[in-house]
This record gives C-alpha cells, structure tokens and sequence, in this order.
C-alpha cells in the first residue's frame, strides 16, 4: 500500500478476452479471490481473471467502484445494490452471478441471485428450462401429470411466450 | 443435471429463495429436480431460509379462507381453495395451520400447496353441547412432531357432569397420528376469552387463572417436550383480571395486549422469557370497541378486527389504519400469520 504517499494502489485486472482494466485496490479486494492474490504478493503485474468476460467484469467493476464509495451504510448499499441491478437483463445477472462466485464476492452473489429469484418467480416452466439449460425429461404424458399434481403454483404465471 | 456443477449449486441457492408457490412449479422442469425439490432436506431448507416471510391467513364472514402477503391499506387477497365452513384460526407453524370449521372438526392446511388433512376427534373428547374447548398447535423438536392440544372442560352450568371442575388435556402426534390423554392441567381456563394457545420457545401458553387463594391470572405454559403446564409470571402491577387480555408473540417475545374499553390501552412485553422483571409496558393510543385482535405482522404492525373494520396498528407511531382487503373493511372474523412453506400435513 502507498499509505505514505496518500496515493491510492492501483491493480490491473485482464479479463478472459484480454481486456485490462485499472481498478483501486480497495474497491478490488471487496472479491476475496483478488484479496488472497494482494495478500499472496501475486497482483505486482496483471491480474488474469480467466472466468470472467470483459462485459461482465466492466460491470463488476462499476459495482466495486460504486458500493466502495458508500460509507458503512447497510442500507445505503442495499439501496445501491438495488438500483445497480435493476436494469440488468437476465443474461447479464447470470453472467454476473457467475462472475461474483468465482470472484468470491458475498454481497454481490447474494444480491445478484436475490434478484435472478425475484425475476423467476412468475415465469413458466419453459422459461426456467431454457435459461438454465435444464433437459425436460418427462414424456408429454408424464409432464401433464406432474403439472396436474402442481395446479397450485400456476396461478399468477406468465404464458410462455416472452423470450 | 444438464448443469455444470458450479452453476447446479449456485442454482440451488437461487431456487431456496424462490417463494413455495414457485417451487412447485421448478419440480415440473425435470424428473431429478422434481426429486430434489420435493426431499424433506429441501424443503426443510427452504423453510429455514423463508421463515423470516410473514403472511396473513385472514377467515371472511362468508368462512372462506384468504392470503395477503403485504400488509398495507388496499390490498388484494388470494381466495384459497380449501371449501369448508371456516371459523377459527387456531395457530400456525412451519407453514402448516390448524383450522377449525363451523362443526367443531379440526383441520391442518398448507394454505400454498392446498393439501388439508382433517384431524379426527379424540377418543375421549367431550360432547361438545356440554364443554368448552381450545387448541394450540406447535412443534416439539425433541421428537421432531409437531402436536395439536386441546383442553377441554366442561361447562359449569351444565346439567350433564355438573361437579366435574377438571380441565382435560389431550395431545394429537401428527406424524405418529394419534391422540393421548396427559395430565389435567391446573389452572382454571374457563375465566378468559376462550383464545387459542400462544406458540412460543416450544410451549403453547394460554391465560388463565390459578386455583389458589384468590384466583390469581397467570400465564400457563403447556412444554409440548414435557407435556406438562409451566408457570409464566404476569406482569405485576397490571389489571390482572385478563378478561380484555390477549397473549400474541411480537419479535419473539411473548406479549400480552391490555384492550379494556374506556381504560387506556396498552402492551406488556417479556422481553427476557420467563423473567417477571422484564415485563415492559407501553401505552398506545388506539380504537375503542375492539372485538378482537389477532396478530402482530412483523415487530410493528398489530391487526385487529373492532366493530367496523379490520384496523393495522403500527405500534412504533402509534398511527392505526382501516386495512381494505379486496375493497371490503369488515368482512373478517378470525385470522394470523404463518410462513409459505412446502410441508405436507400429511407427511407423506
């Protein structure tokens, strides 16, 4: 750390599609992977983050940027957590997720899955089986019964017609 | 799984979020999901992860049952599709509630997945022209069942057993699916409003009064483990007639809300269980003619049913507010909380 100095430390950070991007170290190691890289004396150059794509670690990086900006607020950052996500689309909340399990950052795993939940709930069985690459292994006959058994949940789901 | 099995696990955690109603619908994406989400593991998970999610089972005028999942002025409600003659909402626990009908048949729901089972009488329940009788529904997690009780006595001014001042407790094993009769309890149940019992720290606790010099209230907690009646203290120093006193849990604390007419309300709360010292009162402003309240929804809002309408008391501002379900104010007689989960009553 340049404490002396009073300059921030700088890391770079290489996505999996060879993007660089300069992140403070104290919004970076809000992800415990970078934090044991920082602490294990391993971030001197470039740092490869071989799971993440550059979309999605630009997107993280804001995050880090902007939730390390928020004093010790609880609810400040649950505010910003959910402004943040608001606008993301299910693709990039799974990108995200995905991201934030491999970079080992709690808070943003939970918020991210909290809200992939929230986007799922009123969806149709089709929906949930194509976005998470789920095989349907029932036969029509099958389904149908299995669906009987289940009428109460389908109250309130949207018809399986939206992407 | 045709998940890679980083993602299955990382989808799990996302599927212990979902409310139960949606979990029902994820069994129907695949047969080894189906498998999963219906374990008992599973489902005691996403118990464990929801439980904290309040929502309140109201019972109309008409005796149908309804869901609300947010408490607020206009709010809609889910008409739940279980047809009998509802009358009272005895307790909840685990997403399970124990309901009773217009014939006195008692009944255990899971108002997400529509499954009901009806409890048979007891053996030795008493003729109901000729006794009183009130219920508790709990768990006991020493034998990992959860227990209906029912005390039962009969009316003193009957002609029937006019002598018999005993008070009867008998004891339903859900899952082991039978009744057994214990030990009388020793407190006197007749003197105030005939509630049901409170569930609380593994004890169901009613207010009554106890047979010695003066008659003195106290709280009665029936230990669902033990099978026998404790003693609670009373706050000192209140009205101990609990005539207009109602016993509800508030953010885990036994309370005991004071709703005489023409006196200034108020609730006592245990903040420390079993500790007298730790009686806490609070003074609130609220509704004359209070028929009946029925529950606090999370630490601060407090329903209640009075004369007109069905009221939301918010204790911390003390601001009550008409709650307008499906645009009707007054049209339910008995209701509480309970959590969606995916227990089956049958267990099964």
């Amino acid at each position: 750390m340049a404490a002396e100095t009073g300059t921030p430390t700088t890391l770079t950070l290489k996505s999996n599609d060879d993007e660089l991007f300069s992140v403070a170290e104290s919004a970076a190691i809000l992800s415990v992977t970078i934090r044991n890289m920082v602490e294990d004396g391993c971030a001197g150059g470039v740092i490869p983050l071989d799971n993440v794509d550059g979309k999605t670690l630009a997107s993280v990086i804001t995050y880090m940027n902007g939730i390390s900006a928020i004093p010790a607020d609880e609810e400040k950052k649950k505010s910003y957590r959910d402004k943040f996500l608001s606008d993301k689309d299910f693709e990039t909340l799974a990108d995200m997720v995905l991201a934030a399990n491999y970079l080992n950052m709690s808070c943003l795993m939970d918020a991210v899955s909290a809200k992939i939940a929230q986007v799922m709930e009123k969806k149709s069985v089709g929906w949930v089986r194509r976005k998470f690459g789920i095989e349907n292994d029932y036969t029509p006959e099958e389904e149908a019964a299995v669906k009987e058994e289940h009428k109460w949940t389908f109250e309130g789901v949207e018809t399986d017609d939206d992407n | 799984m045709a998940i890679p099995e980083l993602y299955q696990e990382i989808l799990i955690d996302i599927f212990l979020r979902l409310p139960a109603k949606s979990i029902g619908k994820c069994r129907c994406l695949s047969k080894p999901w189906r498998a999963f989400l219906s374990s008992p593991e599973f489902i005691k998970s996403h118990l464990a992860r929801n439980s904290h999610k309040q929502n309140l089972l109201l019972i109309s005028a008409a005796n149908s049952i309804h869901s609300i999942d947010t408490i607020k002025e206009r709010t809609n409600s889910a008409k739940i599709k279980l047809r009998s003659d509802w009358l009272e909402f005895v307790g909840s626990c685990d997403g399970l509630i124990l309901l009773v009908n217009k014939k006195g048949e008692i009944f255990l729901v899971n108002p997400v997945t529509l499954q009901q089972r009806r409890v048979p009488n007891s053996p030795l329940s008493l003729k109901k022209r000729f006794s009183f009788t009130v219920h508790g529904f709990g768990y006991d997690s020493s034998t990992d069942d959860y227990k209906i009780v029912t005390l039962s006595y009969y009316d003193p001014e009957c002609e029937y057993e006019p002598d018999c001042v005993d008070t009867f407790v008998d004891v339903y094993y859900v899952k082991k699916g039978f009744w057994r009769r214990v030990e009388n309890s020793p407190y006197d149940h007749s003197a105030p409003d005939r509630a049901s019992g409170v569930l609380l720290n593994g004890a169901l606790h009613w207010l009554a009064s106890s047979p010695g010099t003066g008659y003195p209230s106290v709280i009665a907690a029936f230990d669902l483990a033990r099978e026998v009646f404790d003693e609670i203290p009373a706050p000192s120093g209140m009205n101990m007639d609990f005539v207009f006193n109602s016993l509800h849990v508030r953010g885990g604390c036994l309370c005991m809300v004071d709703y005489q007419c023409n006196a200034r309300k108020s609730i006592w709360i245990m903040k420390e269980y079993g500790l007298a010292e730790s009686w806490t009162k609070y003074g609130i402003g609220w509704y004359d003619g209070i028929l009946k309240p029925l529950c606090f929804v999370g630490d601060e809002e407090f329903v209640l049913i009075t004369h007109e309408a069905l009221v939301v008391h918010n204790v911390k501002d003390g601001k009550s507010r008409d709650m307008v379900v499906d645009g009707v104010q007054d049209a339910f007689i008995d209701g509480g909380i309970f959590v969606g989960s995916l227990l089956s009553p049958t267990f099964s």
